[in-house]
């Protein structure tokens, strides 16, 4: 029987109960964490690798969708949110098929998205968890903003005189934020989606890794997952861990993990200074 | 039964002038027969066929000359008043000058009597009488009939000037009741699902005490929020009473991520204020700092009465320092839940208030409000005593 290492996550006491009471009665959850918050479920996620986590979307600090945002896409979980009145995400929701349970919380729906991680676990590619939920977030913002243009069909300024530093194009609602390459601690690529996480922030543009990697400094930017990619400047600590991997500390919250396909990337950079 | 055909003939009069002035000529000339007759013919006896014709004919003939001299009066109506008075004096002195030649012409013809022409002075001294009567009655009539019709306008144009100001009082009160209600605290959707979420997961937990006691603060709560008469004013002792059943509720929700710090004043106990005016406040602060922050925070209320007016200060801790910047950009939004109750007391107290929202430097926001004191009257005690029922 295939077991699902879970994390839940709630910041209230009795919601986190309840999920906990219900969940263990499941044979197939095997509960490894309970986090209060946003920053709890990074952690937890980033040590013990889960396979599921249950993840509130009102929480203080980092809230549910700044919690997928800022993990690595390659090691995001199946995700299932848990959300009390969000009419608008639960519609995104179901168009890409990311999981949610309404609160209050039924056992039915617990089941049922139990059952679902189940199946997926053993078809879909690990990949997608997080351009699913990328997709959801960005047609949520695309909702609350109705007036302007989403951010497809935004092309990166052409500058190739290489005297003048070279930006990437968000755009974020209505504004449009120009990301100095240099601000950029790390990337990671959803589907059709790029998260850009600079100074403490997450900006999520549309567009393929392949694509980006063209514009990227590549004396600055180095590939250290099958889908992420560090700023080398922001690294401030290499931390060993298991099977030959690395853990990244970028900036003063981020983490990031190095697999062992890419470790001669960080052996390189260990050797260079 | 008598007055019945009188009725009739004042109703067929007036239906049109026309009418009322010829009822009138017959009324003035059978006047002027009567008073011939009483005074002329049976003063010297002369009752007899021929001197009764010309008591009747000669008032014929007067009718006849009548209409000459109203025509002439009409046309003169809107001339200055000295060119009126001339004209209207010559033409009553021609008029009855020639009734009068006609009046001794008829007798003369009628009883054959001689040398009557001597006399023509006395006759027209009688006639311009006769015809200056019926100019004054003419003018009379006219100038009441005038006033009539004008103070009917008046009358209408005042009722319609009435009728049309209660309209637009009306009006303006059904807005200011849509406005007022619009503007009055709603039950938030998200409070109510995550509340029975947590009282599922007490029966979950096999708490049901604690179940039971949130379900009835719940219960409590919404029963106090819905009771939606806009103009409702409360003891401030019971507001906070309500304030608690939420805050209880939020208590069990958050555990001890909220704490609270009330200082109220027993003269502020029972001032009154609009009912659910801080509830937005509180929810407020629910959501940007105790629901923001990992540590939670406090909220505070101090109330007291100061210079006769009552002082309420909200303040919360703040979103703490773990704020990114998205969430500042959150920050400007939290003024608009609150621009409501500007808006509502604006509604209910005019100019007579102050509503003041600070910043501090932790992010913590303050919410000061000053009323007018207020305490309980006899109209509102029946209100009171139902909120109370609710709120106790």
């Amino acid at each position: 029987m295939a077991m699902l290492r879970t994390i839940i996550v709630d910041d209230e006491p009795l919601a986190l109960n309840f999920l906990r009471a219900k969940l263990a009665k499941i044979p197939e959850i095997d509960i490894v964490a309970e986090c209060k918050n946003g920053r709890e479920a990074i952690e937890a996620t980033m040590d013990l690798a889960p396979d599921l986590i249950f993840l509130d979307i009102q929480m203080p600090g980092i809230d549910g969708f700044g919690v997928i945002k800022k993990l690595q896409s390659d090691i995001v979980p199946m995700v299932v949110f848990t959300t009390a009145f969000e009419q608008y995400a639960l519609d995104a929701f179901d168009v890409h098929a990311v999981d949610y349970i309404l609160k209050p919380i039924d056992e039915e729906r617990i089941q049922r998205a139990v059952q679902r991680a189940l199946e997926r676990c053993e078809t879909d590619e690990d990949s997608l968890n997080k351009s699913r939920i990328i997709s959801a977030i960005d047609s949520i913002n695309e909702r609350e903003d109705t007036g302007s243009t989403s951010t497809q069909n935004m092309s990166l300024p052409k500058t190739d005189t290489g005297k003048v530093e070279r930006k990437i194009v968000i755009k974020d609602r209505d504004d449009i934020t120009l990301l100095k390459q240099a601000d950029i601690e790390w990337i990671d690529a959803a589907g059709d989606y790029v998260c850009l996480h600079a100074e403490g922030v997450t900006h999520i543009k549309r567009c393929t890794l392949k694509n980006l990697l063209e514009d990227l400094d590549p004396e600055m930017f180095k590939r250290v997952h099958r889908s992420t990619i560090v700023n080398l400047n922001y690294i401030q600590k290499v931390i060993p861990h298991t099977k030959g991997e690395y853990f990244l500390k970028l900036g003063e919250y981020d983490q990031v993990k190095v697999s062992r396909n890419y470790r001669e990337v960080i052996k390189d950079f260990l050797s260079d200074r | 039964m008598s007055d019945k055909p009188l009725l009739r003939i004042n109703k067929f009069i007036s239906q049109k002038p026309v009418y009322l002035f010829w009822a009138l000529q017959i009324c003035f000339w059978s006047f002027v027969s009567l008073i011939s007759l009483i005074s002329l013919t049976l003063w010297y006896v002369q009752i007899d066929v021929e001197h009764l014709n010309h008591t009747f004919w000669q008032s014929v003939v007067g009718v006849v000359f009548s209409l000459p001299l109203y025509w002439i009066f009409m046309r003169c109506w809107h001339s200055p008043i000295l060119t009126r008075v001339l004209i209207s004096i010559a033409s009553v002195l021609f008029i009855s000058f020639i009734w009068t030649v006609i009046r001794v012409e008829l007798y003369i013809e009628l009883t054959s009597t001689d040398g009557l022409w001597a006399d023509f002075g006395g006759w027209y001294f009688s006639s311009i009488f006769i015809y200056f009567c019926w100019a004054g009655f003419f003018h009379g009539i006219r100038y009441y009939q005038l006033l009539q019709f004008e103070h009917k306008i008046m009358l209408k144009k005042e009722a319609e000037a009435k009728s049309e100001q209660l309209k637009r009082l009306s009006a303006q009160s059904v807005a200011r009741d849509a406005k007022i209600k619009m503007l009055r605290y709603q039950l938030n959707p998200h409070f109510l699902c995550n509340t029975l979420n947590a009282i599922n997961s007490l029966i979950e937990t096999e708490a049901s005490e604690k179940a039971q006691q949130m379900t009835v603060q719940l219960s409590k709560f919404l029963r106090y929020s819905l009771d939606n008469n806009p103009d409702t004013k409360i003891a401030l002792e019971f507001e906070i009473k309500a304030l608690n059943l939420y805050l209880e509720i939020e208590k069990t929700r958050f555990g001890d991520r909220l704490k609270l710090d009330f200082q109220i004043s027993e003269e502020a106990k029972s001032a009154l204020i609009p009912s659910l005016l801080l509830q937005p406040i509180i929810e407020n602060s629910m959501k940007h700092v105790i629901a923001q922050n990992e540590e939670g925070g406090t909220i505070s209320l101090w109330a007291d009465v100061v210079e006769d007016q009552l002082v309420l200060e909200l303040s919360d801790t703040g979103a703490g320092t773990r704020v990114d910047r998205n969430k500042m950009k959150g920050k400007t939004s939290r003024g608009v839940g609150l621009r409501n109750i500007d808006e509502r007391l604006k509604v209910l107290y005019v100019n007579n208030y102050e509503y003041k929202l600070k910043i501090g430097a932790s992010g913590g926001l303050k919410t000061i409000i000053k009323l007018p004191v207020e305490s309980i009257d006899v109209t509102s005690t029946y209100k009171q005593v139902q909120n109370s029922k609710v709120v106790s």
